[in-house]
């Protein structure tokens, strides 16, 4: 945690300078008397940044501690990697082809093994979504290849 | 008043109006359930349907919603730490960690009693002091709404577990995202990075199910044997007697801060249940339990949002103006009816307002009923495998963040704090105080800025308001006391009570 911690505070004081720096380019406030459009974000960022640091020579200054990550990452890559690919695929295949992918793909990667279960419950998801979501509530759920219909 | 109010529940239990009431309640608690809607889609959603029914029976409907809708939000809040509307956000802290020990339906239990008994006290007060509290809501303007803003953040200084720099660093991130977007005094956009979806700024409701849903659905996948249940054994068990007494003072707080809070135009049910919790928190004997799955950390929430129904009532039947955005669109249907919203309701419509007073109290007792008989289904949601529950979590979280402006961006918004929040946990820094600044963070810029105008660039505008002030005191007490209380236990003033914080941390 040590070094994860000191990377990310060097992460977040580079990031406030470039914002900061984002920031001189706001046009001013169109009233004298109140703050502009970058009065409230240069406070904060300054103060993202001082505490940033603190943390940074909190952690330099601190005994090395325990791993952070302990579990099944490959568990969590694996889901992260699923959801961005379900997001990438919803326009193109719609949103009740892709969930039904994400839903078997996801379940299926995570170790169960209960086909019946897994096939109902996706389904089921998908008819209640269809109906109530974008049948009753009018929400205009990508259809993709299904719209070419 | 007693023979209107006679008259009220007369014209309330007519058949055609319970049936009203009970359809209002299960819809309400449907769309409340649902991460991405609130009571204003609800309402929305059925007010066309309402233009044949007579005025007294819309309106009933619709308030029957609206009541439901706040404890509905609460039911995937506590199941599977996704808040199903703002205002249950703060329902998760301590509702989701009762999940996690194996007591959902002690937190369902809890949460379904003090709502209600928020809606019983609160339209009470409605019914005896919507006049004098119409005067409150008078006196908010820009300065005031600024301190409340401030108080509201104060706390963080007792959220911040291990790490009192870590915990503020959330907080000024959080701050930061609710600035991403046009400025609503310039219309120039900040740090949208040329992307247009950003210039609407980041949606509220994405990045908190983000940070709580689905960065605890990576947490969840983390852990061993994924294809366990979440909880390896669930109690059907409601509260006893004994944990429903020790919630009444909660509920009796959160009841007077979220009605106070309602009445106020524009803060809503969000703002009132964190307020609730950060002061039943500040106020409790033992400070260092929530978090970790405390009664009265569900039961102030749950207490306040509820409360926010009646409070919101109370600006829109005395003086024309919504008290919240579901209020916005009640006001449609008492036009849709030619009914005017104002002070002449009362005497040229009196059926119409206490038929709704009476409907108030018999609506919470038909949420009671139908609550009571949806936990045990919602135990079953919550035994399912991690392996297909977390999937099932990721589905529901994208389709309710997508119906908020039906917009593919804005689960892309979802994923990407829900991954935030996760390394969040890994690293050390608590989510609460970020939660916290992005609930308040556009109300304090805004209003900042608007008082410095009214001020004409004075910042003793703050301290010339009395409401506004008292606000800054009682703020900087609270963001102060915990560094008080550190020092006096570190000298043995004071017995030492552990300042850790929520669970939600690693």
């Amino acid at each position: 945690m040590k070094k994860g911690t000191i990377i990310i505070s060097l992460l977040m004081i580079i990031l406030c300078i470039y914002l900061y720096r984002m920031t001189l380019k706001f046009p001013p406030a169109f009233d004298p008397h109140t703050l502009g459009p970058a009065g409230l974000p240069q406070i904060l960022l300054i103060i993202w940044a001082g505490l940033s640091l603190s943390l940074l020579i909190t952690a330099w200054g601190s005994r090395k501690e325990a791993p952070l990550f302990r579990g099944r990452v490959g568990l969590v890559i694996i889901a992260a990697i699923g959801s961005f690919a379900y997001l990438v695929l919803m326009p193109i295949l719609g949103y009740f082809l892709a969930t039904l992918l994400f839903a078997v793909g996801l379940m299926t990667a995570l170790d169960s093994k209960r086909w019946i279960y897994i096939l109902v419950i996706s389904s089921g998801w998908i008819i209640f979504a269809y109906f109530i979501f974008y049948k009753l509530l009018g929400v205009p759920l990508p259809l993709g290849i299904l719209s070419l219909r | 008043m007693v023979e209107n109010l006679w008259m009220g529940f007369e014209i309330t239990f007519q058949w055609a109006n319970v049936l009203a009431m009970v359809i209002g309640v299960l819809v309400g608690i449907a769309v409340g359930a649902m991460p991405g809607m609130n009571a204003a889609t609800g309402i929305a959603v059925l007010l066309p349907f309402t233009y044949a029914l007579p005025s007294e029976t819309s309106l009933i409907l619709l308030c029957a919603l609206y009541t439901a809708c706040e404890y509905g939000g609460s039911i995937t809040a506590i199941a599977i730490s996704t808040p199903g509307t703002p205002s249950a956000v703060a329902t998760v802290f301590d509702g989701y960690q009762l999940t996690l020990k194996g007591l959902p339906c002690k937190a369902l239990g809890i949460s379904l009693y003090s709502s209600v008994a928020a809606g019983f006290f609160t339209t009470f007060a409605l019914i005896l002091l919507a006049v004098p509290l119409a005067s409150v809501a008078l006196r908010f303007g820009p300065p005031e709404y600024f301190a409340l803003g401030i108080f509201g953040l104060a706390v963080v200084s007792s959220l911040t577990g291990k790490s009192w720099i870590k915990g503020f660093i959330a907080a000024v991130a959080g701050l930061m995202i609710t600035i991403v977007g046009i400025d609503p005094f310039t219309s120039f956009p900040r740090f949208s990075f040329g992307i247009v979806e950003l210039f609407e700024g980041i949606g509220l409701i994405p990045a908190i199910i983000g940070l709580l849903a689905a960065a605890e659905v990576f947490v969840m996948l983390e852990e061993l044997s994924p294809a366990g249940a979440v909880i390896r054994k669930i109690s059907g068990a409601l509260p006893t007697w004994q944990e429903f007494k020790t919630t009444v003072g909660a509920t009796v707080r959160g009841s007077i801060i979220g009605l106070i809070i309602g009445i106020i135009p524009g803060a809503g049910g969000a703002i009132a249940s964190m307020i609730a919790y950060n002061e039943e928190r500040r106020w409790s004997k033992e400070p260092s339990k929530f978090g970790t799955g405390c009664l009265e950390g569900v039961a102030a929430p749950e207490a306040a949002n509820n409360a926010v129904v009646s409070g919101a009532l109370v600006p829109m039947l005395t003086l024309g103006v919504p008290g919240s955005a579901a209020v916005a669109v009640l006001m449609g249907a008492l036009m849709l009816h030619n009914l005017v919203p104002g002070p002449e309701l009362f005497s040229e419509h009196p059926g119409v307002v206490y038929s709704l007073f009476a409907s108030l109290f018999v609506s919470n007792l038909i949420v009671l009923v139908v609550g009571l008989m949806g936990t045990r289904l919602w135990l079953q949601v919550i035994k399912m495998p991690k392996s297909i529950l977390a999937p099932m979590i990721l589905m529901v979280a994208a389709v309710g963040c997508y119906a908020v402006n039906n917009s593919l961006f804005q689960v892309w918004i979802m994923l990407i704090f829900g991954l935030i929040g996760y390394l969040m946990r890994k690293f050390g820094f608590p989510i609460v105080p970020m939660v916290l600044a992005m609930v308040l963070g556009f109300m304090i810029e805004t209003n900042l800025r608007r008082a410095l105008l009214i001020g004409e660039g004075s910042w003793l505008i703050f301290l010339t308001r009395p409401l506004s002030l008292i606000f800054l005191i009682l703020g900087a007490i609270s963001f102060f006391y915990p560094f008080w209380q550190a020092r006096a236990e570190k000298k043995g003033a004071v017995p030492k009570v552990p300042t850790d914080t929520t669970s939600l941390e690693e």
